[in-house]
């Protein structure tokens, strides 16, 4: 082989290598950007999510705190009115009744109506908004608390620690009516005797605990139900607790009750915003 | 019969039997080969005939036969195969039509530079950089769809890929070779001939590509 031919396939040889190496940084960056991207779409598409997931939640609370605001001005508008009425007319036939047991019947119906007044009007509190607003979570929690205890079948306590603090209006309300959909749980199907609520206030964090000592249920069982079985409740304070930057866990097993523990950080971006 | 054969260079020597081994390779995987890859054993028998052809009729004869016209009527079939297989690597239906009218295209851009400016005698420097031109545009606009992707594709996992990079840069290689081998051949006869010789080193490159992305067990991953 002559040194022209030599030389010839040097030259071959090098552009060779010179385009292999250049044809693997192009192939490996390519998949490295690829990558970087697929990441960052994913990110993004999850991001997406979240925010669609937060919007559709956040109308949904707002449409349920508006059909219960409703709800309770209907009850202290038109039942509350219709009971005062009815108890009003009862009051001017004892009047004319004088007999002693029509007086007894008389009284012993003005008392339920009298009960079922007061029960129209608590629970038209606990329904609307603005008590959360006006009188904060607490008082709202304590007054949630009393009307379950007034049925007589249920005790009911709330126990505070730590220096209550407010945690901003919205956040307030929706915590509330977690404590009302666990409560609701715990009535309608755990067939509690005792309902606790445990508000923790510390400096960096505030949590609130749910419990009740009823016949409790397998967690995996409740999420296996077939759809029209299925309740959506647990789900939904999960969904709320996130949205508030929280987060929530459901911890039960048969025969031992079931703790709802709602967790937030104290810093935390405003919720509706 | 074949002696003409061992007049062949030592880069010819090797091209052809590359050339030879893909094929044997392409046609012994053909059938795990995904749809869009098949035209790749057509590909490489054009160059395997014509490399041979034209060898014999440079070195099988004398004086040998001018054989350039070969390259004329390969540029044309060689595009067309390439744009098959970026028809069927293309999912949107507007880029398979694009390429469908490039071919056309291009069988007229040929014809009209063999007519009115390199004739069959000369060297088809220009229909080949055209050529170039084009698959380098559809070897971006493959990369550029394979960015879109969300179904967890992975490109280094997908033959096509692999083989799409060596074809960007055969054909990014050669049109710089081509391109200014016809100023070389009139001012540095030497430094044309040894341009001429490094722009082997693409054709290696490609056909080692195609050969190891087949000989390799990679997921099948489909493009049609």
């Amino acid at each position: 082989m002559n040194d022209e031919k030599t030389s010839e396939i040097i030259i071959m040889l090098v552009t060779g290598s010179v385009a292999l190496l250049l044809m693997a940084v192009f192939g490996v960056s390519f998949i490295l950007y690829y990558h970087r991207r697929q990441r960052e779409n994913q990110r993004e598409k999850q991001l997406l999510t979240e925010a669609y997931e937060r919007e559709l939640l956040r109308a949904k609370l707002e449409i349920q705190n508006h059909t219960l605001q409703q709800l309770g001005e209907e009850l202290h508008d038109h039942i509350g009115q219709m009971l005062a009425l009815t108890k009003l007319q009862l009051n001017s036939l004892s009047a004319r009744l004088t007999e002693p047991m029509h007086q007894t019947a008389i009284r012993d119906t003005l008392d339920v109506i009298t009960q079922t007044i007061r029960d129209v009007r608590s629970m038209t509190k606990t329904l609307d908004t603005r008590t959360v607003h006006q009188f904060g979570l607490q008082d709202s929690l304590t007054l949630a608390l009393e009307r379950i205890e007034r049925t007589g079948y249920y005790k009911a306590n709330l126990l505070v620690t730590g220096a209550p603090y407010t945690l901003g209006y919205e956040t307030e309300i929706i915590l509330f009516r977690m404590v009302q959909e666990s409560l609701t749980n715990a009535l309608k199907h755990a067939k509690a005797r005792t309902l606790t609520v445990a508000a923790d206030y510390q400096s960096d964090a505030f949590s609130l605990c749910i419990q009740d000592d009823g016949q409790g249920f397998v967690p995996g069982e409740a999420n296996s139900k077939p759809l029209n079985q299925a309740g959506s409740g647990l789900g939904h304070l999960q969904q709320r607790a996130r949205l508030l930057g929280g987060n929530c866990r459901i911890d039960s097993q048969p025969g031992a009750g079931t703790r709802v523990e709602i967790s937030l950080p104290r810093n935390r971006p405003a919720v509706m915003a | 019969m074949f002696h003409w054969l061992t007049k062949l260079s030592y880069e010819d020597k090797a091209y052809v039997l590359l050339l030879l081994l893909v094929s044997g390779i392409l046609a012994g995987s053909y059938r795990n080969l995904t749809t869009n890859l098949k035209p790749l054993l057509w590909f490489t028998l054009l160059h395997l005939v014509v490399e041979l052809l034209a060898d014999y009729l440079h070195f099988a004869f004398t004086p040998s036969i001018e054989n350039v016209f070969l390259y004329h009527l390969l540029t044309p079939l060689d595009y067309t195969l390439l744009g098959l297989v970026f028809y069927r690597t293309f999912a949107r239906p507007d880029l398979k039509r694009a390429v469908g009218w490039s071919v056309a295209g291009y069988w007229a851009i040929a014809f009209f530079f063999t007519l009115y400016n390199e004739p069959l005698d000369q060297v088809n420097t220009l229909a080949f950089m055209t050529e170039s031109l084009f698959v380098t545009f559809w070897c971006f606009t493959f990369f550029r769809s394979l960015l879109t992707k969300s179904d967890g594709y992975i490109p280094e996992k997908d033959p096509t890929f692999w083989i799409i990079v060596a074809v960007l840069f055969y054909f990014m290689g050669n049109f710089f070779i081509y391109g200014s081998l016809n100023f070389f051949i009139e001012s540095d006869v030497k430094l044309a001939s040894r341009i001429y010789y490094a722009g082997y080193a693409f054709y290696y490159l490609l056909y080692g590509t195609i050969g190891v992305t087949c000989l390799l067990n990679f997921p099948v991953r489909t493009h049609e």
